[in-house]
């Protein structure tokens, strides 16, 4: 029982968690030669609804150029979302965190929705979200997401400012409490059946996974099972992209940034000895769509509150709002494919552009090097930020008044 | 945030009892309030889904 309250009723240690999860992330690249992505197969979903109505797709470039054959339930890429959204799901009713939340103003979710468009637009203009552009793509020793991280961070910046402002925000529900008050908290715990029914889930998981094994299907049982492993680390981990680029903004609150730079570290390590063994780098154009994307897709995020992969494990929660942004996101990535011919989007921003491989342009171990020293210096200068960046005070570099206190007890 | 906020109006040792069911504020507040020079009167209390953070203002 210890040991399950130790997993389940307390949150894991961000660093272990995105650690484990760049470890993962650089075997499923071993196994099966692609990244951990979610946005395109969202891109491949707007697809097959457009085609539900009828819509002519097999002309429309972005879809060709991302492979539209089959269904999700038949694509690597469909069981890594599938067993993401069951593995934190697991997670959240194991440690008996499910709960219908609505958010208390109604605007957030008009407010989710259009930060889900502008977050799948920009996403998918960058030919990637958090994930495949960022996370997995410094990995992979694209140059283009290092253009996407510098342009996110940007974009965020922008959100931040937006949702700073009065007519974004509204009121909040706070009012100071007696000292009376403060002892008369609500008590008693209820059993729960949440565990139960993730048992349950667990279960029927596993028998799915058991069958594609046995049909021969080891591709997706392999996507299921790393999908599931990404799903329970996120969640656990409460890993979101959107805090580690927000948090800093607006508190100086550096700890996801700082967890995420280590993960990525590992995930790099590990990565880089597939990539010397043969196995061919995923290099995406690093062109003028990468920085506009990646700016989209940093106000988009902060305006709906999470990133692609941080709406998946919160909708799991049982947060109505990360519906909306999830639905938002199917819209701004479908909109974009749309865009991506028909509106000269590839002409204009893409084309001419090359793949840069770190790898290649400076050699295998400056490469390795150098991008492990860049994942370094992000490391230092998020922890600097964190110990300088006040709350409603700015950036103060001398150290005046206003230290922490250590906590009493 | 919005418990910043409302941290940054009070007086010096008042309460702000904060009830919040995300789970994500159970690492975020806690850390966020300290870092900014408050004191968390106790370790943050679970019921069911919520949870339920005393701050006190220290100056």
């Amino acid at each position: 029982m210890r040991f399950y309250q130790k997993i389940f009723q307390t949150y894991w240690n961000p660093y272990v968690a995105i650690s484990l999860a760049g470890v993962l992330s650089a075997l499923y690249f071993g196994a099966t030669g692609t990244v951990w992505a979610v946005t395109g197969e969202f891109t491949r979903l707007g697809g097959h609804v457009l085609q539900w109505f009828g819509v002519d797709t097999s002309k429309w470039a972005y879809f060709n150029l991302i492979k539209m054959q089959g269904s999700p339930l038949t694509r690597t890429d469909g069981w890594i979302v599938i067993g993401m959204l069951i593995g934190a799901l697991i997670t959240v009713l194991l440690s008996n965190s499910f709960k219908i939340r609505v958010p208390q103003q109604k605007r957030r979710l008009l407010q989710g929705f259009v930060g889900g468009v502008i977050a799948g637009f920009g996403a998918r203009l960058a030919l990637g979200c958090n994930l495949a552009a960022f996370f997995s793509g410094v990995p992979q020793f694209s140059f283009h997401a290092w253009l996407f991280m510098l342009a996110t961070a940007a974009g965020t910046y922008i959100g931040v400012k937006i949702v700073m402002t009065k007519w974004w925000r509204g009121k909040p529900n706070l009012k100071p409490v007696s000292q009376a008050q403060l002892q008369a908290t609500p008590s008693g715990k209820k059993r729960s059946v949440q565990p139960w029914v993730g048992l349950i889930v667990i279960l029927v998981f596993l028998a799915i996974v058991i069958t594609f094994t046995i049909q021969g299907k080891h591709l997706l049982a392999v996507a299921a099972l790393a999908g599931l492993g990404f799903g329970i680390l996120i969640e656990r981990g409460q890993i979101c992209f959107t805090s580690a680029f927000r948090d800093q903004w607006i508190s100086g609150r550096a700890v996801m940034t700082k967890a995420i730079a280590v993960g990525m570290i590992v995930a790099t390590v590990c990565t880089f000895f597939y990539i010397h063994n043969g196995i061919p780098a995923l290099i995406k154009p690093a062109a003028p769509s990468t920085l506009l994307g990646g700016l989209l897709f940093g106000i988009g995020i902060v305006m709906a509150g999470g990133c692609e992969t941080g709406m998946m494990y919160r909708m799991m929660e049982g947060q109505v709002l990360y519906i909306f942004v999830g639905l938002g996101n199917l819209v701004g990535a479908t909109l974009l494919a749309f865009a991506w011919d028909h509106l000269g989007f590839y002409n204009t921003l893409v084309q001419g552009w090359q793949p840069i491989n770190l790898l290649k342009s400076w050699g295998e171990t400056v490469g390795l090097l150098g991008t492990l020293a860049m994942l370094g210096l992000w490391w230092l200068s998020a922890h600097w930020w964190s110990r300088h960046y006040k709350f409603g005070r700015g950036l103060q570099v001398k150290s005046d008044a206003f230290v922490a206190r250590p906590m009493k007890e | 945030m919005q418990t910043l906020d409302a941290l940054q109006t009070m007086r010096a040792s008042q309460i702000l009892h904060v009830i919040a069911d995300c789970p994500q504020s159970f690492q975020t507040v806690p850390q966020e309030v300290v870092k900014h020079g408050y004191e968390l009167l106790r370790e943050p209390d679970r019921y069911g889904q919520d949870i339920h953070f005393y701050i006190r203002v220290l100056r």
